[in-house]
């Protein structure tokens, strides 16, 4: 057997085992979200809650994608905006099971993204990677601390989520000078299956309910397709690596409101 | 209330891109002052006055110290005759084509590269010009 052969193979059986992994846990999630969507409704307290803040991203794959793509630029460019901490919404369809403890529906949004420069007399390169994450899936909160205070209460709740994300990876290139203009764009696409834990301290009011919320997300990490850019015979090639990941794994953290529908549950007595 | 929640919702799900509160950029300073030498020589040079009477071959060559040609287009006064690539070329000029007696500008200008390391010229998209003409009559013998 030739001495790379077997490194070959498990590398597609790694692949292989990943890829199935990945099927089922889709799989499971959209079946827990249809059951919850077509559950019974009658008699529970319900609310919404968005949570508007900042998250990290891991993006360990995409960042040397970039650096690839930054070394095969015909100048030397420079990059700014490395993928910093950047937009994160939650929001979360939720019914209040028993008093201390919450199901629902969650969507996310998480963006960030980099940019590398070159300008001269003559024209400038704009490199952009811009990647997006589109999350849906199932939450449950559950309430690990309850204080009472005249009329308002103050609580701590840990919460998980299971989602899937459409994780949108987006690559341009635009050179502009007098005699020579491209703009090209390569787009990266995949489907990866995400865990969220962490807390949220909420001081509730009457219908509303105001605090902050944190916790860690965790990415799988599917690979990305391989994707097509839209000017083949560009000056640089957008090509990524094989086996790209998406790497949403980071903090997030932000402000929360909840709105409830009912306030039966917030002052239970 | 719902309008406003509608609108956020568009955005939410809309929105597909971080946008940089940095737009910084990385200016590089390069002086494109160098100008290389560029001289044309041509069979003309040698005649004082050139009366063309019969067909003749115009040979032309370019030299450029520091540069590269990309092309060369001649011209018979505004009339573009052809465009070559090559330092050196040549064109029969056949004098019953035009208007006899005539003080006429045969002018090449060459395209060249001169290697200034900016971007456009890295792309080959940085043409700089160098050009040159001979005043020539002709006279139609046809006539």
């Amino acid at each position: 057997m030739h001495p790379g052969t077997r490194q070959r193979t498990r590398s597609r059986t790694i692949a292989t085992h990943s890829a199935h992994a990945t099927v089922i846990m889709k799989r499971i999630l959209l079946i827990i979200i249809l059951a919850i969507s077509l559950s019974h409704a009658k008699g529970q307290d319900s609310g919404f809650s968005i949570t508007g803040g900042i998250g990290t991203y891991d993006l360990e794959a995409l960042k040397s994608y970039h650096e690839l793509l930054i070394s095969r630029l015909p100048v030397e460019a420079r990059g700014f905006n490395y993928f910093p901490p950047f937009t994160n919404v939650r929001m979360n369809l939720f019914r209040q099971h028993t008093e201390k403890m919450s199901y629902g529906l969650v969507y996310a949004f998480s963006t960030t993204g980099a940019l590398a420069n070159y300008t001269d007399y003559s024209g400038y390169l704009n490199l952009d990677q811009v990647v997006t994450a589109y999350q849906f899936g199932i939450t449950a909160s559950y309430r690990l601390l309850n204080i009472d205070f005249a009329s308002t209460r103050f609580d701590i709740s840990a919460y998980g989520d299971l989602q899937l994300a459409y994780v949108r990876d987006e690559v341009s290139m635009v050179i502009g000078t007098d005699y020579y203009y491209e703009n090209n764009r390569l787009v990266l696409r995949t489907i990866s299956p995400l865990a969220t834990a962490g807390l949220d301290a909420m001081v509730h009011f009457s219908k509303l309910s105001v605090g902050v919320e944190g916790g860690m997300l965790f990415d799988t990490g599917a690979e990305f397709n391989a994707g097509n850019a839209s000017y083949p015979e560009s000056a640089v090639s957008l090509s990524p690596p094989s086996e790209l990941k998406s790497g949403m794994t980071g903090l997030r953290g932000g402000v929360k409101v909840i709105i409830r529908i009912s306030k039966a549950m917030i002052n239970p007595e | 209330m719902k309008k406003a929640v509608f609108i956020l919702c568009i955005l939410l799900f809309a929105a597909r891109s971080c946008f940089y509160v940095d737009d910084s950029q990385y200016r590089v300073e390069i002086d494109p002052d160098f100008d290389p030498v560029v001289t044309f020589t041509s069979s003309f040079d040698a005649i004082d006055s050139i009366r063309i009477v019969d067909s003749v071959l115009f040979k032309y060559e370019i030299s450029i110290d520091t540069g590269t040609l990309y092309y060369a287009d001649l011209y018979l006064a505004n009339l573009h005759l052809f465009r070559s690539d090559t330092l050196a070329d040549s064109l029969w000029l056949y004098p019953y084509y035009i208007n006899d007696g005539e003080l006429y500008d045969i002018t090449i200008i060459a395209y060249f590269k001169k290697y200034t390391g900016s971007l456009a010229d890295i792309l080959d998209a940085e043409p700089y010009i160098a050009d040159t003409s001979w005043r020539v009559t002709f006279f139609n013998y046809l006539k």
